[in-house]
């Protein structure tokens, strides 16, 4: 018993699927990812009891109305008029969008009707008013 | 004929294969953002371009005002509550409507000049009251 230990090398651990290993996180991380387009307007959304996960961020469009009344999409200022046809292009392109509104807490809902009239105009009517967990 | 001395084919020295793959998957790794969005989800009613007043039996009406006080209740019979009371308030009129054989409709109505913030409080109390059937009338 005591020579079957003699020639025991000390095992090394062979390295040499470490590439395919990272390689597979890598494709994974690849395909996962999405790039974030548009940085938006600086808001503070509301906090909610209810708030749901949404899935599919290729398939979510952000509006994002400031405390000063200013809407912007892809990064646009813009009026309510180019939210419709911005609204529709998109639509057209991707009939899942469902569009994410981040409104400022402090807004009026008078801005925020305008701008959900100029979505039924556009007939994209799924939304989702984007709040925080509280 | 002189013989040809054997080439030997060099080996490609993948060691670095590693490192590199290392960096772009770390690369990624930094740019991936995992928060999700979250949010209410609400589906805005049809362009109306002739609107019918239907009639409909269990719409409860909620109201906010430029004050941002609320009122909530059946159609000629709404009381003023706070925003936190609406999820007990709807519980109990979904109970009532029910037990007539209806199911419940809110209908949410906010003045221009009322905060976002209110309204969303609104809606959340509603989802909280575990009610489905929301319109936003206008």
């Amino acid at each position: 018993m005591i020579g079957n230990n003699k020639n025991h090398e000390q095992g090394k651990i062979s390295t040499a699927s470490m590439p395919d290993i990272i390689f597979m996180l890598l494709i994974f991380f690849m395909v996962s990812t999405v790039f974030r387009e548009f940085r938006g307007l600086p808001v503070k959304i509301p906090s909610t009891v209810n708030a749901m996960k949404i899935e599919g961020k290729r398939n979510i469009a952000y509006c994002y109305i400031d405390i000063n009344n200013r809407i912007s999409v892809d990064d646009k200022l813009m009026t309510t008029k180019e939210v419709t046809s911005i609204m529709y292009l998109k639509r057209t392109s991707n009939p899942r969008i469902i569009v994410s509104m981040k409104i400022d807490e402090n807004c009026k809902n008078e801005i925020v009707d305008k701008v959900q009239r100029s979505l039924q105009e556009a007939d994209a009517r799924r939304i989702v008013y984007a709040t925080n967990t509280k | 004929m002189i013989k040809k001395p054997v080439r030997k084919v060099g080996d490609f020295n993948a060691s670095s294969m590693a490192d590199i793959t290392f960096l772009l998957l770390v690369f990624f790794l930094v740019t991936t953002t995992v928060s999700s969005d979250k949010g209410i989800k609400f589906v805005l009613p049809q362009k109306a371009d002739d609107t019918t007043p239907t009639k409909v039996k269990g719409v409860v009406n909620i109201f906010l005002n430029d004050e941002n006080q609320v009122l909530i209740g059946k159609k000629g019979k709404e009381e003023e509550v706070s925003i936190q009371q609406i999820k007990s308030k709807l519980t109990l009129l979904d109970r009532e409507i029910a037990a007539q054989g209806d199911s419940i409709i809110v209908s949410i109505k906010v003045t221009p000049g009322s905060l976002y913030k209110n309204y969303v409080e609104i809606l959340d109390q509603v989802k909280s009251a575990k009610i489905d059937r929301v319109s936003l009338a206008q």
